[in-house]
């Protein structure tokens, strides 16, 4: 079974991508949903309100242990920024858990917003289509921190340890083949 | 290839605001005071509904640097509204890199015959409707999230929860209904027929739909969520309460916790004055806001 952190944004989406691929998702709003979980989504949404309902809900040592015991995260949009160590654009706190530097909003507003393919390579995945909706990006990795995609020279995807960070949002188009890449390579590997 | 302004980028957005509360602001320094509460977005006005409600006159867009400065002081997307059928003023806010644009009955109607044609704007738009037909027909213009028409100002929920249930009502019946039955539904409704058929289908609209109108405490909230909101937008109901910072903080956690009474009850705590409220019954029949647009 695979969590969906929801107490804010586009946690449905990621709940219906699974469903499409047969995989059990589950809305985790408190700490103890997280038990019986293999792996957590950290969907899109606004970062600041998710970091004030973690503060707020007092979920953060839950969401460090899940991550110390290896267990494998996907952050995708809002959910990369909460995991990357550095937030810039405005500064902001963040789980910390990926060294890397990330810039909110870096390409404008809603009207900037824009859909291209990316592909990833790492996990043999041709392109497929991905929406960057008021994206973040990755301005800085540390040289443990794997790049998976990248939008030109910009970095859009990352790995590091059981912690993968998206920019962007496979799970709003038809497609499933991101999501199905990271249970295969990361969640349910043999 | 990379495309910007397509209808999946506008209900893109809206997908990423789910389970948060949108706040009207009409100053920066409340527009931060949202953002320190938790909201996932605000919405720039010149006055809050109780005010445009008190005070008559034409209601209007914002103007131009009031929304800029909100749009400054906060790094969360900011709303703003026009008026229904005034498309200039949607053509403004989009110059102005507003993240959503509302056509909204709040503001006094530009156009008594024709909502805008939203698929003309890269901004998505969220629109109010009372009942399903309502709501399909403004996806149809192109509207990427939908709420309800609740009556903004008044503080009282009633609209909102007549209009959810009613959006709610009309889908189960279009769901009941067999193929045959769905062209003439859409004749009656007066809804495009590939709509009528997606709800039928899929037993929900095609963009995502909020509550809106007379929001005013942490249960308001919880309670359309729970009749099937998918997010709350709170407006007259928080700056014209005793403690904002207090109240607003207080939605926010209860629309993430919509389904948990203890928590819900614990958060409505020592929340200080409530905004008075109206019923809508001492409202006069020609000042509702539900009935601007069709």
């Amino acid at each position: 079974m695979i969590g969906v952190f929801a107490i804010q944004g586009g946690f449905a989406a990621h709940l219906k991508t699974l469903e499409k691929l047969g995989v059990t998702g589950r809305e985790v709003r408190r700490a103890d949903q997280l038990a019986d979980c293999d792996g957590l989504i950290l969907p899109g949404g606004e970062s600041t309100t998710m970091l004030k309902l973690i503060k707020a809900f007092d979920l953060k040592s839950a969401l460090d242990q899940f991550v110390a015991a290896g267990r494998p995260v996907l952050g995708t949009c809002a959910g990369a920024i909460l995991v990357s160590e550095r937030v810039i654009h405005p500064e902001q706190e963040s789980l910390g858990w990926v060294p890397a530097t990330i810039e909110r909003n870096a390409y404008g507003s809603q009207v900037d917003s824009f859909t291209e393919n990316q592909s990833c390579p790492a996990w043999s995945l041709d392109e497929y289509h991905a929406l960057f909706i008021r994206a973040p990006r990755f301005t800085q990795v540390g040289p443990e921190t794997q790049v998976l995609t990248r939008l030109g020279e910009q970095i859009t995807g990352v790995q590091y340890r059981n912690v993968t960070a998206i920019t962007y949002h496979p799970e709003l188009t038809d497609e499933t083949r991101f999501h199905r890449a990271w249970l295969d390579h990361c969640v349910y590997s043999t | 290839m990379k495309e910007v302004g397509t209808i999946e980028l506008k209900t893109g957005l809206a997908e990423m605001l789910k389970g948060g509360v949108i706040m009207d602001v009409v100053t920066p320094d409340q527009a931060r005071i949202a953002e320190d509460a938790g909201a996932v977005a605000v919405m720039a006005l010149e006055r809050v509904p109780a005010d445009i409600r008190a005070q008559g006159g034409v209601a209007r867009m914002s103007p131009p640097e009031l929304v800029a400065s909100i749009k400054e002081s906060v790094s969360i997307p900011v709303m703003a509204k026009c008026r229904i059928g005034h498309f200039v003023e949607a053509q403004i806010l989009e110059s102005l890199g507003v993240d959503f644009i509302d056509e909204s009955e709040v503001l006094t109607p530009a156009d008594e015959s024709n909502h805008i044609w939203k698929h003309d704007f890269k901004s998505p738009f969220v629109c109010g409707a009372t009942n399903l037909a309502e709501a399909l027909r403004r996806i149809g213009e192109g509207a990427a999230l939908m709420r309800t028409k609740g009556e903004a100002g008044t503080g009282n929920v009633v609209e909102a929860v007549r209009h959810m249930r009613s959006i709610r009502k009309g889908i189960a019946e279009l769901q009941a209904m067999d193929q045959a039955s769905l062209m003439s539904a859409a004749k009656h409704m007066g809804a495009p027929f590939t709509l009528v058929r997606y709800v039928a289908e899929h037993g929900k609209l095609p963009v995502p739909n909020f509550a809106a109108g007379g929001i005013a405490t942490p249960a308001d909230a919880a309670l359309m969520m729970q009749l099937g909101a998918e997010s709350v937008f709170v407006g007259s109901g928080i700056f014209k309460s005793g403690d904002p910072l207090k109240r607003a903080t207080a939605i926010v956690k209860a629309t993430t916790h919509f389904q948990d009474p203890a928590v819900l009850a614990e958060v409505s705590k020592n929340l200080g004055e409530a905004m008075v409220g109206i019923n809508i019954s001492d409202i006069p029949q020609g000042e509702l806001l539900a009935g601007r647009g069709w």
